[in-house]
């Protein structure tokens, strides 16, 4: 057992028949976020921004804020279910990046790559929060 | 808050995660062994090892005056049903993911 952390670390990859850009745009634009992830779904892509995120499975929602954004490269935020303030469920962390395939006919796919883990930091309390986005920013860090 | 969720409090802290794999390597260990080894106080890993123990991670042992720590990776059982349910929760966004942006809906950025 050379690293007994890694097991629990949930991935996906998949190979997306799309350029990395028109990918970003379908990953983070209000329409797509909203048909990828769940009706009802909201992302606001800017550091601090709010993401509400209604699995369309589920139908469990969640509360988020996007931590670092990389255009065309990666996204990450801190996500929990939405209604529980304190736990019992701990945030995690979600990590997505987009990297580039070159493929025979010139054209370019994108190979996606999502990693979700436990994090420390915090999310916003409550849904419809006034806080100014600068002070929910501060609070995941 | 279930087993799984707990054990996922306890990895979230790198401090304490590099306490557990220390652990993992040296087991039976005792804070002040593995403070020895670690940049933070012996009181401060005893709490980490607690915590460790308190999530199913390790198991502990009083010997003497002193408690002795073992990693129980059985622990992390937990955490590969949550991480494989995760997965495979992503797997399908992702095919969501790709059946919007292969369909051709995207016109200009």
């Amino acid at each position: 057992m050379s690293d007994p952390i890694s097991r629990p670390t949930p991935s996906a990859k998949r190979q997306i028949l799309s350029t990395p850009s028109d990918v970003w745009i379908e990953l983070t634009s209000p329409e797509g976020f909203e048909q990828w992830m769940g009706e009802g779904s909201t992302i606001d892509v800017s550091e601090g921004g709010l993401l509400i995120a209604v699995d369309v499975e589920s139908g469990q929602p969640k509360i988020g804020v996007v931590t670092e954004i990389d255009p065309g490269r990666s996204l990450r935020w801190v996500w929990r279910p939405l209604g529980e303030p304190e736990g019992p469920t701990p945030p995690t962390e979600v990590a997505i990046e987009l990297v580039p395939l070159p493929v025979d006919d010139g054209h370019l796919h994108t190979l996606i790559t999502v990693i979700e883990q436990p994090s420390m930091r915090r999310v916003p309390p409550l849904l419809g929060s006034t806080r100014p986005m600068a002070s929910l920013v501060s609070l995941v860090r | 808050m279930s087993q799984a969720d707990q054990t996922f409090a306890a990895l979230a802290d790198p401090t304490r995660r590099t306490v557990f794999e220390l652990l993992v390597r040296q087991s039976p260990a005792t804070a002040t062994a593995l403070s020895g080894e670690l940049a933070i106080s012996r009181q401060a890993v005893a709490k980490h090892l607690a915590m460790l123990a308190q999530s199913g991670l390790a198991t502990a042992e009083r010997v003497g005056r002193e408690t002795r720590y073992r990693a129980d990776i059985t622990g992390l059982d937990q955490l590969d049903a949550w991480a494989a349910e995760h997965r495979s929760l992503w797997t399908r966004r992702l095919d969501r993911l790709a059946g919007v942006a292969e369909s051709g809906r995207v016109v200009a950025e």
